[in-house]
């Protein structure tokens, strides 16, 4: 992609992103027993959708990685698995902030919420081990290794949360709320725009990793 | 099939002769329980109740650091490149060090529930055979795992601290199936309820054992 694309990428987020909000504080009418609380979901149900299919974007690239060994696959992954990390951090904090007035409680061991926590857990493990794995190949292939078990255990944990709930009384189910149409249409501008905005951080970061490769290889040759 | 028992020997006869890894395992597996002895006081009803967790807790743990240390052998005088360079597959290397893992953590689990026994309830004893599929399975799935990140981790910065950082949130699965498992052993439930979680249990071990097949391949060569 060039320059002028990423550019048009970055318009495009910023005017999503501003009628998302638009959307989601004024358009979408206000939730009968939650009241304006329920807004933050405009936020938090697409942070968590983008911040699912960044994991699925690092895994896929990291499977792309092993094939190929083209560093640029590596560098997909570290930026889709960091934005990832990013959006999950801001989708539990959403999440307690929402669930402490509607259920009286930060956190329940609810499954979805044991899978989005573990999820977090393994990437900020990716993280970690690309941290400490010494020199760039070795980092390049762990990491790949990694981000593909993380991934393929995610159903992994939400079965056996799930098999755990079944055992012990649910306190709280998430009962489905019927949307009505303009809560749908703000839903839908907040996963659009989100999307986008990731499309946009991705880029960078992207590029960024490239040229902080180049700049470690010119380095070497300076040597 | 005689190239795996041979790998497996290996570490076995290793261990029989310095018996550095049970013995350190055991010792932290006795103390951890000592600790949450001390600290809970249990009456028998609680300690059947605490039971599934306190065993899968000191048994995680410790054996984490134990995996931690058996991949820490294959680094000296560069053991691990010596292996690589038989020509024996990638795989059978994976199920030769998996094989030998395992052992050493069916053994820490056995000391693990004896020990409870004595310090907790004796209960847990009388129902002991109960007890083994789902201690067994669940060591089958978490050393599949421990063994491929542990051959990572070994020659990372960080070794036996990033063990359990990505050991531990990958495995929970098996770890959540197999208490359940013991839950259902213990309180002597019905037979499907243990039926179901073993059932469970089996198939993420085969899902971890193929999955350890495949990516160490990829692993091994950074590994020596």
């Amino acid at each position: 992609m060039t320059r002028s694309a990423d550019g048009l990428l970055a318009w495009g987020s910023l005017a999503a992103m501003l009628l998302a909000l638009y959307g989601a504080f004024l358009y979408a009418q206000t939730e009968q027993v939650m009241g304006d609380i329920q807004r933050i979901f405009y936020v938090h149900l697409p942070l968590a959708w983008v911040g699912f299919l960044a994991f699925g974007h690092a895994c896929a690239a990291g499977i792309q990685y092993l094939r190929t060994g083209s560093r640029r696959w590596d560098a997909a992954a570290v930026s889709a698995a960091e934005i990832g990390v990013l959006f999950s951090t801001l989708v539990i904090i959403t999440g307690s902030l929402w669930a402490r007035p509607v259920w009286g409680a930060w956190w329940t061991w609810d499954p979805q919420l044991v899978t989005y926590l573990i999820l977090w857990l393994i990437y900020v493990g990716y993280l970690m081990l690309r941290a400490a794995a010494g020199d760039d190949l070795r980092r390049a292939r762990f990491a790949a290794v990694f981000a593909i078990i993380g991934f393929i255990d995610i159903p992994l944990v939400w079965l056996s949360a799930r098999y755990l709930r079944a055992l012990s009384p649910v306190i709280f189910t998430r009962h489905s709320i019927g949307l009505a149409p303009s809560m749908a249409w703000a839903l839908l501008a907040g996963l659009v725009a989100w999307s986008l905005f990731y499309g946009v951080l991705f880029r960078e970061r992207f590029r960024l990793e490239l040229l902080e490769s180049r700049v470690a290889q010119l380095a070497d040759e300076a040597d | 099939m005689r190239v795996l028992a041979a790998l497996i020997w290996k570490d076995l006869i290793i261990e029989v002769r310095t018996r550095e890894l049970l013995t350190s395992m055991s010792l932290v597996a006795f103390l951890a329980l000592v600790i949450l002895s001390l600290a809970f006081e249990p009456s028998p009803a609680m300690a059947v109740n605490a039971a599934p967790g306190v065993l899968w807790v000191t048994v995680a743990f410790t054996a984490t650091l134990g995996l931690a240390r058996s991949h820490a052998l294959e680094q000296e005088r560069q053991a691990f490149q010596g292996l690589l360079l038989t020509p024996v597959s990638r795989s059978l290397l994976f199920l030769g060090k998996f094989g030998a893992n395992l052992v050493f953590v069916l053994v820490l689990q056995l000391v693990v529930v004896v020990a409870f026994a004595a310090l907790f309830t004796p209960e847990v004893g009388r129902r002991a055979l109960w007890l083994v599929p789902p201690l067994a399975l669940g060591a089958v799935g978490f050393t599949a795992i421990g063994t491929l990140l542990g051959t990572m981790t070994a020659t990372t910065r960080l070794r036996e601290v990033l063990l359990p950082i990505l050991l531990l949130p990958v495995v929970l699965p098996v770890i959540i199936l197999s208490m359940a498992g013991l839950n259902a052993a213990i309180d002597g439930g019905a037979m499907g309820e243990i039926q179901r979680s073993l059932k469970l249990l089996a198939a993420v071990d085969i899902i971890y054992l193929v999955l350890g097949m495949w990516l160490f391949e990829y692993v091994a060569e950074d590994a020596a």
